[in-house]
């Protein structure tokens, strides 16, 4: 008996202890807030750049998520993850040029091709290409060549255009993932792919479309050597390609490794010079499927480089390794509350205005994502078709104040004045649905949510069996974006236009922009498109979230630029990149 | 004549009962038992928070305070409040409703399962015990998550679901415990002679087997409390239990509690506490309760009602 009052009191103890020094945070907590109220800009370190180093090892964790093939015609979105440093694209950014460690114009954290203006676009297998009205010309890079000396099926031959036709014509006919209708529809986008003379490619299209480089140098695009293809493109001992590493190891639920190609052929510029790259002699790519522990890799000095970290372990990292370096950037998704805009009463659009008005957008932006952009929605700054806040009409301006009196108002005006509810549907933890939840009962408004596990939330999303629902756009991907809003995309053929949202008037101008060549005609286009979808409030936006890359300071030339699906610029940073093995050690690593 | 029988060879008197055996039992719940007695009051008090959550929370259950998220704990925010601003104390009471109510409704389902099944299939015995054990042989195989996944998934998530899914699983599974325990004591000589008088199969059950098999149903029930609460925060983890906005301790601990535990360690350590505290009461009302509903205590100094007065040895 006393024992067990004993141990119960040591218990109570225990917890009284946690508690209090959990309540003694309060006033730091409160500093460090208001230190990041003040933070607009993104913080960046920069570094002076000592002489390259050639040797070690660069761990990276770009995605928690496993390929489950080498061939990216049989995966999806995100084995050109890690297949990119194998495998080259016709096209990647100009990180060189115009990132951080040149002009500083384009930050590179996220590197989707049909993003970037044209001008920070550069050649990677494609030297220089032609736009046509009915083709598209690239001149391949000679002296490019295949490294194929772990294989016995094939000799470090020379790239030519014929691999580029075999690789693109491949894509064309055999990759069942790519379900979009543009690359599909009218027998695809590319209608008749051929090699002129050794060194160019001629594809015939049926019409220009903006988001050519998306269709010619993305995931699905990647050029392997025709004799990997045969031997059987879904071995990863199989991959052959012309990329900075050649494949050394997978290790499922562990990492994917890689060596170095001694002959690539692309050379990096520091300071003016050229060198042969890659400087490590292996990149390793994690996957570490939980948030805590790939904190932990980073801390511990596992990790080199952490692309793609909440901002909620921060506070503790700037605390326990404030010599680790960092950057911000804003996520290219916007993440919102989607309404069906074709069922009673959400297809009346002063309802669905009255419901974003109903919502404190900024103070659910910042709760939910701890940092971001709330006003990146329809298209963000820097994309076609932005438009200022303080641009746009008052009409669509009065969407983003909060004001439930007046939400109030506008439902009554429509007939609502007892209110009504809504069925939504999410994952996880539906945080935007149970903050909306809470600001639209004030509102008259009830929404009822339930939370589905993924196979079941997929199904219930494809079968439209919601009235609203968490949703999200590709902001940094013209077409994506776009895709949300077009009837084409309407369930059950996709899931994408989960509001339902038909406009003829948005789908005949969409097909008309898509084929002006001319990119300031084309944004023209998307301006008034975005201004009508803004306003038709088919998507309630919360915005994007802040995002953090991290890497430690013996990370060499370096400056936190960010992979993404699409023309994969990554493994040639990386390769650029190298590790300073003495500062390391004096570090204590 | 008094009110009591002397028993003159030991100089002690002993009285009978003069209140009801309810109230003897709880007279003995606090002098014997008091730590039992203070699980019981902790047990009931969650129990009453939980029904009288509405009145009790000082903030609503989903009332948010965006610019006070993450907030440690104060005078305003007694408990803190957790990512979205929501007070914390407001979310324990209202997760009490949830928890207790599922913990509590889902363990007496499957209670009353497994010992409905227990005692039928091995009092009875011959074929239908054949049967109902080859039933459940197959249940036992399956994996027990996916079963409660499928069952909710069929039905849809709520907690009225969760509470029948959980009971019947758990009650299936705790059947072939207690059919063990009815084996071994329908041997016993009380039954031989109960069957030997005429006594119906029914009143044996009911009236011999089922009092002395209540101590282990009692203790089976005590321990899986805690169980059928953090498998109901399993089920809503997986999106397949009670759904959000609606807290429950498990989901608390296993959502928003577990993934800012650095950043607000209190999220995870108030409805910790509170399923501690309820686990820790349960199981020490739970010994209490089997102790003094032991059929074998009967009789002698522990005889309900029965007081033992102090009187000079005879001699």
């Amino acid at each position: 008996m006393k024992r067990k009052i004993l141990w119960m009191l040591l218990s109570f103890l225990l917890v009284a202890a946690l508690v209090l020094s959990s309540c003694a945070k309060e006033e730091v907590v409160g500093e460090q807030e208001e230190e990041e109220e003040e933070e607009e800009e993104e913080e960046e370190e920069e570094e002076e750049v000592g002489a390259p180093q050639y040797g070690g090892t660069l761990t990276v964790h770009r995605t928690s998520w496993e390929p489950w093939t080498a061939d990216i015609i049989a995966g999806t979105w995100g084995t050109d993850i890690y297949t990119g440093p194998i495998v080259d694209q016709l096209l990647m950014g100009d990180f060189e040029t115009y990132g951080p460690r040149g002009t500083n114009e384009f930050g590179f954290h996220t590197i989707l091709l049909d993003f970037m203006p044209l001008r920070f676009v550069t050649g990677q297998l494609a030297e220089r290409w032609e736009l046509n009205p009915k083709s598209i010309v690239f001149h391949i890079r000679p002296g490019v060549y295949w490294a194929a000396d772990q294989v016995d099926f094939m000799e470090s031959r020379e790239l030519t255009a014929d691999d580029v036709v075999f690789a693109l014509n491949r894509t064309n006919n055999e990759c069942v993932w790519l379900t979009s209708t543009a690359w599909t529809k009218d027998g695809g986008f590319m209608e008749r792919i051929y090699a002129e003379d050794r060194y160019t490619v001629v594809v015939e299209i049926p019409r220009f479309d903006f988001a050519w480089p998306k269709w010619l140098s993305t995931a699905a695009t990647g050029i392997y050597a025709p004799e990997a293809i045969e031997a059987g493109a879904g071995e990863w001992d199989n991959v052959v390609g012309t990329g900075p590493f050649m494949f050394k190891e997978f290790v499922t639920g562990s990492h994917i490794a890689y060596v170095r190609n001694p002959n690539f052929w692309w050379k990096a510029t520091i300071d003016g010079k050229k060198y042969e790259v890659p400087f490590v002699d292996e990149l390793v790519c994690t996957f570490i499927a939980d948030e805590s522990t790939r904190v932990s890799a980073l801390r511990t000095g596992k990790l080199d480089i952490y692309h793609g970290m909440g901002l909620k372990y921060e506070e503790t990292l700037a605390e326990k390794n404030p010599e680790l370096l960092k950057v911000r950037w804003l996520h290219n998704n916007t993440s919102g509350i989607a309404l069906r805009t074709d069922i009673e009463p959400l297809n009346n659009k002063e309802v669905r205005r009255a419901l974003m008005i109903a919502l404190d957008l900024p103070a659910i932006n910042k709760t939910v994502f701890f940092s971001g952009e709330p006003y990146t929605y329809p298209t963000r700054q820097g994309m076609p078709g932005y438009i200022p806040l303080d641009e746009l009409p008052e009409s669509t301006r009065v969407l983003y104040s909060y004001d439930p009196d007046l939400a109030k108002k506008m439902l009554a005006d429509e007939g609502y004045s007892e209110g009504f509810n809504i069925k939504a549907i999410a994952q996880g933890q539906a945080e935007m649905l149970v903050m909306a939840k809470s600001y639209w009962e004030k509102i008259g408004v009830e929404l009822d949510i339930e939370v589905l596990e993924s196979v079941s939330y997929t199904a219930a999303s494809f079968a439209g069996e919601y009235e609203a629902i968490e949703h999200v756009t590709e902001n940094l991907n013209v077409r994506a974006n776009f895709e949300r809003f077009l009837s084409a995309y309407i369930p059950p053929v996709g899931n994408l236009n989960a509001s339902f949202y038909s406009n003829p008037y948005i789908d005949e101008e969409y097909v008309r922009g898509s084929a002006i060549i001319d990119p300031v005609e084309r944004e023209a286009v998307w301006k008034e498109l975005y201004s009508i979808i803004h306003d038709d409030v088919a998507m309630i936006p919360i915005g994007a979230q802040h995002m953090l890359t991290y890497w430690w300071p013996w990370v060499q030339n370096y400056y936190g630029e960010k992979w993404d699906s699409g023309a994969d610029s990554a493994p040639y940073i990386e390769a650029a990149t190298w590790i300073d093995e003495d500062m390391k050690a004096e570090m204590g690593y | 004549m008094g009110n009591g029988a002397d028993d003159s060879s030991s100089g002690r008197a002993t009285e009978r009962k003069r209140h009801s055996r309810l109230v003897d039992f709880f007279i003995r719940l606090v002098r014997e038992k008091p730590l039992g007695t203070l699980g019981a009051v902790i047990t009931l008090l969650f129990l009453f928070t939980g029904i009288f959550a509405d009145l009790l929370a000082p903030y609503g259950m989903n009332e948010i305070h965006p610019a006070e998220a993450l907030a440690p704990p104060s005078a305003k925010y007694w408990l803190g409040t957790d990512n979205l601003g929501r007070d914390m104390l407001s979310r324990v009471i209202f997760g009490a409703r949830i928890s207790m109510i599922v913990g509590l409704a889902a363990t007496t389902l499957s209670v009353f399962i497994s010992t409905t099944i227990g005692m039928l299939s091995g009092y009875i015995g011959g074929k239908i015990d054949l049967i109902l054990q080859r039933f459940i042989d197959a249940v036992m195989c399956l994996p027990f998550l996916p079963i409660l996944l499928v069952i909710v998934a069929l039905v849809g998530p709520g907690m009225l679901t969760v509470i029948i899914a959980m009971g019947i699983v758990w009650g299936i599974n705790g059947s072939r415990w207690m059919r063990g325990i009815i084996l071994s004591y329908k041997e016993n000589m009380y039954i031989e002679a109960a069957k030997a008088i005429g006594c119906p199969t029914r009143r044996i059950l009911t009236r011999h087997l089922l009092p002395n098999v209540m101590p282990f149903v009692i203790t089976g029930f005590t321990i899986s409390v805690p169980g059928v609460i953090i498998t109901e925060a399993a089920l809503s983890f997986l999106g397949f239990g009670v759904p959000p906005p609606e807290p429950s301790w498990g989901g608390m601990l296993s959502g928003p509690g577990r993934t800012n535990m650095f950043l607000a360690p209190w999220m995870a350590i108030w409805p910790g506490l509170a399923l501690s505290l309820v686990v820790y009461s349960i199981s020490m009302f739970g010994d209490a309760l089997r102790d003094l509903l032991d059929p074998r205590l009967r009789g002698g100094v522990g005889r309900y009602g029965v007081r033992v007065k102090k009187g000079k040895k005879g001699g």
